[in-house]
């Protein structure tokens, strides 16, 4: 046994030199490697399905020349994802990161963790979905009104549904709720689509679900408003913002943006290097053509943009979420 | 109908015939390798439909998904690690039959099973879309907590051994999911240590509880086997099998009804539809005292309730877009990147590109039944590598498998955890079945009750939204029926125990 | 009969851990369905100890593991070998630590002794073996596994 044990010692030293002679490093122009993407979310999700589709042309000679791999880190809504990145993330430029506007910053409001709203290095911002007020087809709500009506009446009876806590459509409802000094329920569901589901079956009186989920199904539901500065122009002209019914306190906040982000602690010229090809190639024909196919609506953004947002949404979303006494 | 019929020859032409045998091919060696479950195998193929035309790219989508839950069987007979979620009850019966030389014939029925239990799902599918449709919609809360209940009433059944060590092991399942985020109240629970931050998942948890306890399992009985058996592939097994049909058709059919039934309810009811289907049969079958030795009967019920649950998962996805399983979630990302969203356009507006899927996927059934017997035949490959090489390789296959699920290496050392737990606990009589069973349970009778107490708080108070409605009341007739039959068998087997004078309970090492 | 009371104080324990966490959760509310199973679970102790008693008092064995003998003492090395490979995978790669973890169990396990053809054909196994991990995961799943310091 002790003579095996020996052996195999000596074979594991030998292997390893053997491998470590093989293994060279290589300097060259930035990238020379594919770029890893981390995905807090499941594969399937919204995020991840539009991650792929917004970064499928980056081998285009034009953008990076190289693939982008997209890893899959989900868990606890995002957290574990994050967390991950923030602690251990290589700083050389060949990881980046998805965020998620408002759920991150709101996150780091109610939970421990190792991200706050300036943890990351934002690039660029590819898409926004707003969120819209939805009600089942055969509703007796035809509108904004009708409902606060309702609920005024009726205080915590209305059960709203969204796709889980401190998401945009959770803080669009907080907001509504605050505005027009009404209480309803807020059911969190596992996503987006289980919680429209539970309003198209009619279990669940109103929901807040993304604009493009909502617009897919639009002839089994009844879409309210939406929640947003302006109307959408794209998907659903005809439904009145917030502010139009008489909320403005409803504002942009619980818009859904998502983009990408390097660590804390990448070569500053890389950053500004990748932030511009990024902003380029969201800009390209194939990319809006896809989204805009998927129901995807587009907002891209440049990194002056997205830290300038980062910072009036931690403002915004820190009065809504206190801070809890440590 | 006839436009079902006219998109028939749509399936031949192109490159479809070569993407269809691909996918189905690919499909099941990607199942087979615990770890990469039909959800993963299909999301990682989404992004390559992006450049395909719409039928193509999903009849590509569609042969992996039908192939990857049968390819599943292939791990389960051989090693007795499930490939995925859907084939744990395949290991109860088939990896005994593999002991005892028999893997060949357990892996025939198994891919015949599936066959049968795939195209008539997909029949339903052809068929029924419509009507069934509405169905899913029956499905709150209230009703999806009933359904897990049923799950949970199935746990002990699957108990080999002491029962109520089988329900404790259930207990520890249902607690451990526990740990994490609360979803639906934003705590956080029984997060001893930072690397449970994101929860005990299904998947690294089957791994781990299945696989080590079975390397371990493998160093211990290394200088038992004296005489080395040596399968060698015979000849007429598949003629025995085919003889042997008739007699399980009653297993495939009530496979087949469950496994579609299973498919149609929302959310992760596909992954308990095996478990459920033998457990059934268990109840239903004459002599069941054979099933979990080494029975076909039991390879039958379970192979073909999984893949029969493929097809009825689709229904209420292309109608309400509401998926009837994690796998049709994933598959739905592959309709909308080509700008086709479900409801009734997808017959209408798209009928070529729905017509075509249904008809591959019907195809892809038989591809991976006749691909499933070619590889079966070379199934003593496998049987013959000595268990001194199988250890290290199954270690390394389930650090791999367990990995690639979230690129997480916290879950890498979470398998390794419960799965050393495991093989302690079996020690002493502890089972490893209800365990899964209440891992993968947990999240869903847990949210659905949080969620249902929230709606009936805000109106019409718990015992009127739990205990009323029909389809509520359907569902808690099942599960009575089911626990009332349970115990009723077991105190049958009790008297039949005493009868015999048999003074021990069967220790049992299939769980 | 005294072990299984044992095994009983075990089970107990086990409920009363998770009993003494869910204290500390914020929130009384997420504690129902937990607080539910483990009063369950306290029922199923209940029951098995007295299942235990009586079994004892009538004098009844209850069934031996079937492998005779295990070796126990591999068991332990081998644990011992993946403890090492989880703590160093990381750091040396995935695939070159699957490689050198394939070869150790297999060195460690077998009855041969270890002469240099032996070695030569184990390695070359592993080496098969670690390309077809690497065609699998990196070629067809383009999936990213650390690689460490080494390959």
């Amino acid at each position: 046994m002790r003579k095996a044990a020996l052996n195999a010692v000596i074979t594991v030293l030998a292997t390893m030199m053997l491998l470590g002679a093989a293994a060279v490093g290589s300097a060259g122009n930035y990238p020379d490697k594919p770029i890893s993407i981390v995905v807090t979310y499941s594969p399937g999700g919204a995020t991840d399905y539009q991650a792929r589709v917004a970064t499928m042309e980056a081998s285009d000679e034009k953008y990076f020349g190289q693939p982008c791999v997209i890893i899959n880190k989900p868990g606890a809504g995002g957290k574990v994802g994050w967390n991950w990145f923030v602690d251990s993330a290589p700083k050389d430029g060949y990881t980046m990161v998805t965020y998620n506007i408002p759920h991150f910053i709101a996150q780091s409001l109610v939970f421990e963790t190792h991200y706050g709203y300036d943890a990351f290095e934002p690039l660029a911002n590819w898409g926004a979905d707003p969120a819209v007020l939805i009600v089942p087809q055969d509703s007796p709500f035809n509108s904004i009104k009708d409902l606060v009506d309702y609920a005024k009446q009726n205080p915590g009876k209305v059960t709203v549904s969204g796709a889980g806590l401190y998401v945009g459509h959770h803080i669009a409802l907080l907001q509504f709720m605050k505005a027009a000094g009404i209480q309803m329920t807020y059911i969190p569901e596992q996503g987006g689509t289980d919680a429209i589901t539970s309003v198209i079956s009619g279990k669940i009186q109103a929901g807040f679900n993304n604009l493009s989920d909502a617009y897919r199904n639009k002839q089994r539901i009844k879409i309210l408003g939406i929640c947003d500065v302006q109307r959408d122009k794209d998907f659903l002209p005809e439904v009145p913002t917030f502010k139009e019914a008489g909320y403005p306190e409803v504002d942009d906040t619980s818009v859904n943006l998502r983009g990408l982000a390097f660590p804390k602690g990448v070569d500053p010229a890389l950053i500004d290097k990748v932030a511009a090809t990024l902003a380029k190639m969201f800009e390209s024909k194939i990319i809006k053509d896809a989204m805009f196919m998927g129901g995807c609506p587009l907002k891209i953004m440049t990194r002056e943009q997205v830290i300038q947002m980062f910072n009036e949404r931690q403002k915004t979303l820190s009065v809504l979420f206190p801070k809890k006494v440590q | 109908m006839n436009d079902l019929f006219q998109y028939l020859p749509e399936i031949f032409t192109g490159s479809r015939v070569l993407v269809l045998l691909l996918g189905t091919v690919g499909g099941l060696i990607l199942g087979a390798t615990p770890g990469l479950s039909p959800t993963m195998a299909v999301a990682l193929l989404v992004p390559f439909t992006f450049h395909m035309d719409p039928a193509t790219g999903l009849v590509l989508l569609g042969s992996v998904f039908t192939s990857t839950v049968a390819g599943g069987s292939l791990a389960a007979i051989l090693i007795n690690i499930p490939g995925a979620p859907a084939n744990i009850a395949t290991t109860f019966d088939g990896y005994p039959m593999a002991k005892k030389g028999r893997a060949q014939e357990a892996l025939y029925i198994s891919y015949l099973s599936s066959l049968v239990g795939g195209v008539f799902g997909i029949i339903i599918l052809m068929f029924f879309t419509p009507p069934l449709a509405k169905l899913a919609m029956e499905f709150g809360p209230s009703e999806m907590f009933w359904c897990a209940m049923f799950g949970v009433s199935v746990m002990a059944g699957l108990a080999s051994g002491s029962m109520f060590k089988g329900l404790f092991m259930g207990g520890v399942g249902l607690l451990i999911s526990c740990i994490g985020d609360d979803p639906v109240y934003g705590v956080t629970r029984f997060v001893f240590n930072d690397s449970l931050a994101g929860g005990i998942t299904e998947i690294p948890a089957l791994i781990g509880i299945f696989a080590i306890p079975q390397i371990l399992g493998m160093v211990e009985s290394l200088d038992v086997v004296l005489t080395k058996t040596h399968f060698r592939p015979e000849k007429g097994i598949l003629r025995k099998v085919l003889g042997m049909l008739p007699g399980l058709s009653p297993q495939m059919g009530l496979g087949s009804f469950i496994g579609a039934l299973v498919g149609i309810v929302p959310g992760a009811g596909g992954q308990i539809a095996g478990i459920i289907a033998y457990d059934q049969n268990k109840k239903f079958c004459k002599h069941p005292e054979t099933l979990g030795t080494g029975d076909p009967r039991g390879v039958a019920a379970v192979e073909s309730a999984n893949n029969a649950m493929v097809g009825p998962s689709l229904i209420p996805m292309l109608i309400m877009g509401i998926p009837g399983c994690p796998t049709a979630a994933v598959l739905m990302g592959g309709l909308l990147i080509h700008g086709m969203f479900p409801g009734p356009d997808l017959f209408l507006k798209h009928a070529d590109v729905t017509y075509t899927f249904f008809w591959a996927m019907l195809f892809a059934q038989i591809t991976m039944g006749v691909f499933g017997l070619v590889m079966s035949r070379y199934s003593y490959l496998v049987t013959n590598i000595s268990n001194l090489m199988m250890i290290g390789a199954v270690m390394v296959l389930a650090v791999f498998g367990t990995y690639t699920v979230s690129n997480n290496f916290d879950d890498v050392v979470l398998m390794f955890t419960l799965g050393f737990a495991t093989y302690i606990a079996r020690k002493y009589g502890f089972s490893a079945a209800p365990l899964v069973l209440g891992i993968i349970l947990g999240p869903i009778v847990e949210n659905n009750f949080s969620k249902g107490r929230m709606i009936a708080e805000s109106d019409l108070g718990m015992f009127s939204y739990f205990f009323t409605g029909t389809t509520n009341l359907i569902i808690i007739g099942l599960c009575l029926l089911s626990l009332g039959w349970s115990l009723y068998s077991e105190v049958k087997f009790a008297r039949s125990q005493k009868k015999n004078n048999v003074a021990a309970a069967p220790a049992g090492c299939a769980g | 009969m005294r072990k299984e009371i044992l095994v009983t104080v075990a089970m107990v324990a086990f409920v009363g851990w998770f009993w003494w966490m869910a204290r500390s959760v914020e929130i009384s509310d997420s504690t129902i369905f937990p607080r539910a199973v483990m009063g369950a679970m306290l029922v199923m102790c209940g029951l098995q100890l007295i299942q235990a008693i009586l079994m004892g008092r009538l004098g009844m064995k209850h069934l031996k593991s079937v492998a005779e003998r295990p070796a126990y003492r591999k068991v332990a090395i081998i644990l011992a070998c993946m403890v090492v490979y989880l703590a160093v995978m990381e750091y040396i790669g995935f695939y070159t630590s699957a490689f050198l973890f394939y070869i150790l169990t297999v060195l460690i396990l077998q009855k041969r002794a270890i002469t240099p053809k032996v070695l030569l054909v184990r390695g070359g196994m592993a080496a098969g073996f670690t390309a077809s991990l690497y065609l699998l995961f990196n070629v067809i799943l383009s999936s990213q596994v650390p690689s460490g310091i080494l390959f």
